[in-house]
């Protein structure tokens, strides 16, 4: 008998590449932009960037910094850009 | 202490500026106008008996026992309806008092059983009591006439015998269930002879009736006629203590009343400034958990989750846990640790969790349930005031003329709190209800809202924003105040922003459903109703926007004033009993106790020092961060004290996945619960009674625990986690939870006057409690906000990402009831289960025609998560297009169905929408009964040592 019903079968392989579920990374970063984008794009992109340097954890910004961005709203897209590292 | 009953002066006490002195008895006494004579006898330590009175109910002046003689005056008052008047000489022993008293006394005898030495109200009834007092010694009219002796005791409530051959017809309970409760359950049936207390229609006991099981007729009852069924079962209690409850977040107090080591009952302490002496039917009633069978009280490991559990000893479950703890550690790293703390536990308890993660783990990755409940109240009341926490405290409802409730359910989630707000809105403050579903508040015996907006679930920012249109463009805006307390740049900018045309009510019709005319008459009553006061739940935060909705919130009471006194304010209503305590204890991966980032290097400083150790600047995990992150590999230990992620967080598979992927999964917990399925090492938890500590409840206010019992498993919780870091080489010492605050305390401004010695000198505090506020802040943002100028926060509406459409056509919302808490883990193993024994799934009538469902039929709810069967509830609560359940029991596992969407800023997860699908089912689905099948094996122990 499996360990559990089905548990990890359930969670959708697409989800696990490799590593990091860094689909999940976008859509939250995605999602953070889009929320804090009626405060004007400037300010947006500050605050986005201040967001994810504030709530996520290393790995997760070492993930979606090495990761592809293409995926990524221009506000999100802008804000990584200034937490890449110098 | 030994066994004294509380206190009762008769009548309520009375506010008043004016003070009155009379002489009672030839002594001077000195009351508030408005006083009863009979309360100021009792404040001047006399006595005047009485049967229909007691100081939790207005005065009835129907007994006739409380009788004076007052000089000057004709007759011989009631003295619970006289009031005091200045130079009042009242006598209240004279032998014509006497003579009177007497003679009702033995009226009431007459028609009253002679069982006083087997009577379970022997020695603690006030008929009794006040027999003596008058001093009968005869009835003169014997027992053969027409009497109430043989009526039947009414024994359907699994916690109270209601037993009218004792019943006196004093009306305290009637009395107490209108004005304490506010439910209006009880009524006096019949006239004359014939009266008799009677719950709800003639053909109805009491479980089939109205009542709410909160206790406040058994506490009022005068006699034996309305007894708590473990007083007839184990005796009068000898001994009380004062504790706090461990449910939801009101925090009542209570007197924990003991005969040896045996808990008998608990009842709600008048001093408590949560509760003012009321409870509900859980923390009166639904404690028998503690001392349940399934509890389970030896640790235990396992290698594998294949394999059935191991009993061990203290010491070997924690060398076994420190040693594999190490050796990830070692390997992979700090990072790959991490722990949630409980709000069930005290913040002493949870203090120490995330010091363990911190210091002993080496990481800042620790999360606590707060995460899927009210970390969008911390995340939106801190941008916007510069606090986590509601501004106000309970009293302050009384105050409050506009009421406004958004996704909360007070009835269900929080009754003794909805007991005052009930009160308040009898007495005319009006109501406002923001919610999908047509709560109980919205319609009930006396209360009625103004307005009730049933807005689409996951469109409350689009709402508030309508609501903020209306009061910016019809100018009702307190500029004043915003000019004085808040950016004025920023409100300008917020106000251009929802006076758009697009932000008007009409627009956002389409999306609400919500009338625009309701919503814009609402907006006005708000804005211009007087003192406006909001009180929201979960419905507002466990949302994709759940923190714009909190901002949006915060910027309503802003832009109308309605911040910084008595009657207005922000107030979430927290869920667990301590989930304010485990939030200001350090318990967000990002953030040191007192909400102070982990990259301020200067408060990371004072922790380092303290404890000794260099701490991790950057953030750790969430909780659904760290399951993503054990899938990925780099996450695989995790401590997890008093909480059940399997049954509680959204998105059931993902969490099993995510434990499953782990190499260590320890569970410190009251019993094997379903998270335990997935976990290596079991640690045995102690209830709220077995220890000592403090919770701190959604009006911020610190109050004690304190252990009544010794723990059946030998340690209290805060032991088992010091003996976890010891094991894994931390020198922690303490020998006592005070030590422990004495900790928080150096280390957290907002907790710097915070001691057990104070706690016990001022009964509770409200936070902060430091040199500019020593006894505490019941009211917050008094002379401006902690921030410095409170901050208006644009929030635009952003529909959610879970969409409805032709295969997931309704909106599921999820919630709570009554008589169950959370999980159900406590509450499942209680009588509670008579009035909810599963989870019931509710559905519009139309809905329900349109798929051939009825009520008690088995329905298939799928998401695009997963599936689940249940009954269905047909019912015109919930609006067509939206359906509605609870989590409670782990055979629906509701969660399964729910999404990983989650709140933008906080990953609070969206439990309130998700687009579903419901069918006719003939039972269970193959996951359930796979899961059942899982959890019995998971369960296994074997009892005999491993060779």
């Amino acid at each position: 008998m499996p360990a559990g019903p089905s548990a990890a079968a359930a969670w959708p392989a697409n989800r696990r590449s490799s590593g990091v579920d860094l689909a999940r990374l976008h859509h939250m970063a995605n999602q953070i932009a889009r929320n804090l984008a009626a405060q004007g794009e400037d300010a947006a992109i500050a605050a986005t960037a201040q967001h994810i340097r504030d709530f996520w954890d290393p790995r997760m910004k070492a993930a979606i910094l090495g990761g592809d961005r293409s995926p990524l709203d221009p506000i999100a897209r802008a804000a990584l850009d200034r937490l890449d590292p110098a | 202490m030994g066994y004294e009953p509380q206190a009762d002066f008769g009548t309520p006490a009375v506010q008043s500026d004016q003070a009155v002195t009379l002489a009672i008895d030839g002594r001077s006494v000195t009351v508030p106008a408005g006083t009863s004579v009979m309360r100021a006898a009792a404040e001047c330590g006399g006595s005047i008996p009485s049967l229909c009175a007691t100081d939790s109910v207005k005065a009835f002046g129907s007994c006739r026992m409380c009788l004076v003689e007052i000089d000057g005056r004709k007759g011989t008052p009631a003295s619970c309806t006289t009031p005091v008047e200045p130079g009042m000489v009242v006598h209240t022993q004279t032998a014509r008092l006497q003579r009177l008293r007497r003679g009702v006394m033995e009226l009431y005898i007459s028609d009253h059983p002679l069982d006083c030495l087997t009577c379970s109200a022997n020695n603690d009834c006030e008929l009794q009591d006040t027999a003596a007092e008058v001093g009968l010694r005869d009835v003169r009219y014997g027992y053969a006439g027409a009497n109430h002796l043989g009526l039947p005791t009414d024994d359907s409530n699994p916690y109270f015998d209601f037993d009218p051959s004792k019943c006196i017809a004093c009306s305290r309970c009637v009395r107490a269930c209108d004005e304490v409760q506010g439910t209006f359950a009880l009524t006096i049936a019949g006239r004359g002879f014939a009266s008799k207390v009677s719950a709800g229609q003639a053909s109805d006991d009491f479980l089939s009736s109205e009542c709410v099981s909160c206790g406040a007729c058994v506490q009022a009852c005068p006699t034996a006629t309305l007894q708590e069924k473990a007083v007839k079962e184990i005796g009068k209690p000898e001994r009380a203590v004062v504790t706090t409850c461990a449910y939801c977040g009101v925090g009542c107090t209570f007197r924990a009343e003991m005969r040896g080591e045996q808990l008998v009952r608990m009842v709600p302490w008048k001093d408590g400034k949560a509760n003012r002496g009321h409870s509900c039917v859980k923390g009166r009633f639904a404690w028998g958990y503690a001392n349940h069978r399934d509890r389970v009280l030896e640790p235990m490991i396992r290698e594998s989750i294949e394999d059935p559990w191991r009993v061990v000893s203290w010491d070997e479950a924690f060398a076994y846990t420190a040693q594999r703890l190490n050796a990830i550690k070692a390997q992979h790293g700090a990072r790959a640790l991490g722990g949630i703390t409980s709000s069930r536990c005290t913040n002493e308890e949870t203090f120490l969790v995330q010091k363990l993660v911190r210091a002993g783990f080496g990481s800042n990755n620790v999360d606590t349930c707060a995460r899927v409940c009210h970390s969008p109240t911390g995340y939106g009341l801190k941008t916007t005031f510069g606090t986590s926490a509601g501004t106000q405290d309970f009293d302050s409802v009384m105050q409050a003329d506009v009421i406004l409730v958004i996704g909360a359910n007070p009835t269900d989630a929080h009754p003794v709190f909805a007991s005052r707000m009930k009160r308040r809105l009898r007495q005319g403050a009006k109501l406002i209800v923001i919610d999908p579903r047509r709560i109980d508040l919205v319609r009930m015996p006396h209360v009625e809202a103004a307005h009730h907006l049933p807005l689409q679930p996951g469109t409350n920012v689009a709402v508030l924003t309508a609501m903020a249109h209306v009061i910016v463009t019809e100018e009702l805006a307190d500029e004043a105040f915003i000019r004085e307390r808040c950016d004025w740049d920023e409100y300008q900018d917020w106000a251009r922003f929802v006076a758009d045309e697009r932000h008007s009510p009409e627009v956002l019709e389409a999306v609400t459903r919500v009338p625009a005319a309701d919503l814009r008459a609402a907006a006005r009553l708000y804005a211009t109703g007087g003192n406006g006061a909001i009180y929201y739940g979960l419905g507002v935060t466990e949302h994709s926007q759940g923190s714009s909705t909190v901002m949006a919130i915060a910027n309503l009471a802003m832009a109308t004033g309605n911040i910084g006194r008595p009657g207005v304010g922000v107030n979430p209503l927290r869920g667990q009993n301590n989930v304010q305590g485990s939030c200001d204890m350090g318990s967000f991966p990002h953030e040191l106790a007192g909400y102070r980032h982990i990259s301020d290097s200067a408060t990371r400083g004072l922790f380092e020092q303290d404890w000794g150790v260099a701490l991790d600047p950057e953030p750790g995990l969430r909780i659904p961060n760290m399951l993503d992150a054990a899938l990925d590999g780099s996450f695989r230990a995790l401590y997890i004290q008093g909480e059940d992620i399997l049954q509680s967080d959204p998105n059931t598979h993902h969490v099993a996945a995510g434990l499953k992927a782990m190499e260590l999964v320890i569970v410190h917990d009251l019993f094997l619960n379903e998270t335990a399925g997935y976990a290596h090492v079991f640690l045995p938890g102690s209830t709220f009674l077995e220890k000592d500590g403090t919770f701190t409840n959604a009006e911020r206010r610190i109050q004690r625990v304190r252990k009544v019992m010794e723990p059946a498993n030998g340690l209290a919780d805060w032991e088992v986690t010091q003996r976890l870091a010891q094991a894994m080489g931390q020198d922690w010492d303490y020998r006592h939870p005070a030590e422990i605050m004495a900790e928080i305390a150096r280390l957290t401004p907002s907790f710097a006057e915070v001691s057990y010695d104070h706690l016990e000198e001022a009964g509770s505090l409200q936070w902060p409690v430091n040199a500019a506020a020593p006894e505490g802040s019941p009211v917050m943002h008094i002379d401006g906000f902690v921030r410095g100028n409170g901050r208006f926060v644009v929030t635009d509406y952003v529909p959610t990402d879970e969409k409805t459409g032709p295969r997931y056509p309704l909106l599921l919302t999820t919630g709570r009831i009554l008589s169950q808490y959370n999980v159900g883990a406590q509450t499942r193993r209680t009588a509670n289960t008579v009035w909810h024994e599963e989870d019931l799934l509710e559905i519009h009538p139309a809905d329900a025609e349109n798929r051939g469902i009825k009520t008690g039929d088995w329905v298939r709810l799928a998401s695009r998560t997963g599936e689940t069967t249940l009954r269905a509830d047909v019912t015109d609560r919930v609006a067509p297009g939206v359906v509605y359940t609870t989590f409670h029991h782990p055979a629906t596992q509701a969660n399964v169905v729910t999404t990983d969407y989650s709140d933008w800023a906080t990953n609070c997860p969206e439990y309130k929408v998700t687009a579903v699908q419901v069918m006719p089912s003939n039972g269970p689905t193959d996951w359930q009964e796979s899961y059942a099948s899982w959890a019995e094996r998971s369960r296994r122990v074997a009892r005999e040592p491993a060779e």
